[in-house]
This record gives C-alpha cells, structure tokens and sequence, in this order.
C-alpha cells in the first residue's frame, strides 16, 4: 500500500506540473503510467490472496468430507438411525456442492467484476461499473440463499428425524427390559451406558471438528479483514491528493476483498453450523430416554 | 380303580416337584457373568479403536499444522471428552499465528 500512496502522491505532483504547462496530453499519459503502475502492484495481492483462499475452500472441503462420516456413523451408534439416513445425503451433498460453486462460479463473478471495475476507471468513456456491482451483489444474494438453504434443511430434517429416532430408542429399550427375563433390566442399562460413551465421543469429536474448522479458515480471514482495512484507509488517504477515479479504484479493491471476505465466513461459519447442527439433533434424541 | 390311578398320580406330581426344589437347592450356581462393573473409559476406547478415531484426529492435525503448533489435537480430543477443554490455549495459539505467519 505504501508503494502505492507514493506513486500517487508522484502522480499528483506530475499532474500539478503538467497542468502549469497547460498540456492536456501529459497530464492524460501520466494517468495512465500511474493506473497502469497501481493495477500492477494490485495484481499481485491480489493472487496470492486468491491462492489462499481457493487453497483454504479445498481444505475446508476436504476435511469436513472426512469429519462428516465419522460424525454419522457415531450418530447411528448413538441410535438416531433416522437422522443419520436423513442428514448424511444432504450435508455431504452440500458440502461438495458448495465448494464446487464457490471454486468454480463464486470466485469467477469476483474476478469478473473486479476487473470490469478496473476498466471503467481507466477512463471516463467507457462506465461498466454499473454491470460491475451487479455482479458483486449477486454474489451476495446467492451466498445468503445458499447458506439459508442449508441451515434451514439440515435444521428442519434433524428437528422431526430426532423425534422419531428418540421415541423409537425409548420403545426399544422399554421392550429389553420388560420382556428378556431377569437380565432386561441390566442390559437395558448396559444400552443406556454405550450409548452414553457414543454421545460423548460424538460431542468430542465434533468439537475438535469445529476447532480445526476454525483453524483453516482463521489467517485467510485475518489476511482479508487486514487488506480491506489497508485499501479503504488508503483510499481515504489518498481522497485530498489523488485522482478521484484512482480513490474509487481503491475503493473498488476494498470493496473485491471484503466480498471475499464474506465467502470466507459464510463458508465457514455454514460448516460449523453444519458440524454443530448433527451433534445437537442427535443429542435432542437423546433427550426422550 | 380310578381312584387308586389319581392318588398314584398326585403322588408322583408330589415326588417331581420334591425333586426339582432339592435339584435347585443342591445344585451349585455357576454364573458365567463376571463382577466387574461397567467401565465407560474401556467401552470408549474400543469404541474408538472401532471407528478409527484416533486415525482421523492424525489426520486432522496435517491441516492446522500452521496455525496450532502447539496444541495436539490428541490431548484436545481427551480433553474435549473429560470436559476441560483449555479455551485459553487455543485462542494463545491462534493469536500466534495471526501475529507470526500473516504477514
């Protein structure tokens, strides 16, 4: 951002000069060195950010593919058979789906808008900004649909699975213990106790989930919060000095990170949910016994 | 004559359920069921060793190597399971790697 600041401020006092010598053409090429200059340096931000953050989905996706049906086939032992069946297709389903989208269309828009941004500040003739927005709230839009979608499957199947898991464990346990002779009793609470152990281990694990959830997603996070916090700062910087196309560009790119910035949450904070989600319905199962 | 049969028989239901009560009685009770109580630690750890637990949490670690250096995802998962899990660990050991490795 400093190398930045300095060819702008460089730029200003080449405009100031140009201007004295009333040379429309000079001070027409200096802008565009200067544009061409702070694009450049932009760039190189901003793939490496880009990197990160497709490297960070891929991992994220990885690992709740590998945290996901271990969390379910605890689930089954701790007796929600139904909600296991229910929730495994969906979650596993949205998951791939999500990070396929994200990769493969989320990312593009970005790209697309950010560099249409780009070309309708080079000059005042040619305004696509308008198609650039569209794009950027677009992205929003589906992300909300995306994540509401989820959460509010995942929550309404596990919600009416775990009443009928609860209700069938309890029949299950209540025939072990009146109708198998004098052992019913022990064994019916030898069922209660590795159900218990289940339920624990299914908690522990889920937990540990969250925590590596959050330990993928936490730098790329930090490293977006920080860069947008950088672009806006030096766009309000450079306002009293630069050009005000230049101070909009800057503008633009803080604006390109904190989209990504929401993607980097909502997919994480989706997941989450999606982890805290299957231990909970499987722990208001339990509740019925 | 019929009357000798049902005495003759009474007789014997009698003898039968002498027999079976002194059977019961002399017969020694041999249970097959140990005394041990039921150890929830034992039930899981062969509940993870059953469901590869400890291999998934391995291969957990491989993904937050750079951000956790010092927190074994090990001893999180025991913790995790007892209940104490140290908070204060994990956010030191995140605000680490903010400060170090971002930037």
């Amino acid at each position: 951002m400093a190398s930045i600041i300095v060819i702008i401020v460089i730029h200003s006092i080449l405009k100031n000069i140009s201007e004295g010598l009333e040379n429309k053409g000079i001070a027409q090429i200096t802008y565009y060195v200067q544009y061409i200059l702070i694009v450049t340096l932009m760039m190189t931000n901003f793939v490496q950010i880009l990197d990160v953050i497709k490297e960070s989905i891929q991992s994220l996706v990885g690992f709740m593919n590998s945290l996901i049906p271990i969390l379910i086939t605890l689930m089954i032992t701790t007796g929600s058979v139904v909600s296991a069946n229910l929730i495994q297709p969906i979650i596993l389903f949205v998951i791939t789906f999500i990070g396929n989208f994200i990769t493969g269309i989320i990312i593009p828009l970005v790209l697309i808008s950010t560099s249409l941004g780009i070309v309708s500040k080079i000059s005042d003739k040619v305004q696509i900004d308008k198609l650039s927005k569209f794009f950027k709230s677009s992205v929003v839009w589906v992300l909300g649909v995306v994540l509401t979608l989820f959460v509010g499957l995942v929550s309404i199947e596990g919600s009416l699975s775990s009443s009928v898991d609860g209700i069938t464990a309890k029949t299950a346990k209540a025939a072990v213990s009146s109708f198998i002779p004098v052992v019913g009793k022990i064994l019916g609470d030898a069922v209660d106790t590795v159900i218990g152990c289940s339920s624990i281990l299914k908690n522990a694990t889920g937990i540990v989930g969250i925590v590596i959830i959050t330990g993928i997603v936490v730098l790329p996070i930090v490293k977006l919060a920080v860069l947008m916090g950088i672009y806006y700062l030096g766009s309000a910087l450079c306002q009293p000095i630069a050009d005000s196309k230049i101070v909009s560009l800057l503008d633009q790119m803080g604006d390109t990170f904190k989209t990504f910035l929401a993607i980097m949450c909502s997919v994480s904070v989706m997941f989450i949910i999606g982890v805290t989600l299957v231990i909970k319905i499987s722990n208001s199962g339990m509740m019925y016994r | 004559m019929l009357k000798i049969k049902n005495k003759q028989l009474v007789n014997l239901k009698l003898w039968i359920i002498i027999l079976s009560f002194i059977c019961i009685c002399i017969i020694p009770h041999n249970v097959q069921a140990s005394e041990e109580t039921i150890n929830s630690e034992s039930i899981m750890k062969s509940q993870q060793e059953a469901l590869n637990i400890n291999s998934f949490i391995q291969e957990a670690d491989k993904y937050t190597k750079d951000v956790y250096e010092d927190l074994d995802m090990g001893e999180l998962f025991t913790s995790a399971i007892t209940g104490n899990i140290d908070n204060g660990t994990i956010i030191n050991s995140i605000l680490r790697a903010v400060r170090w490795r971002s930037f």
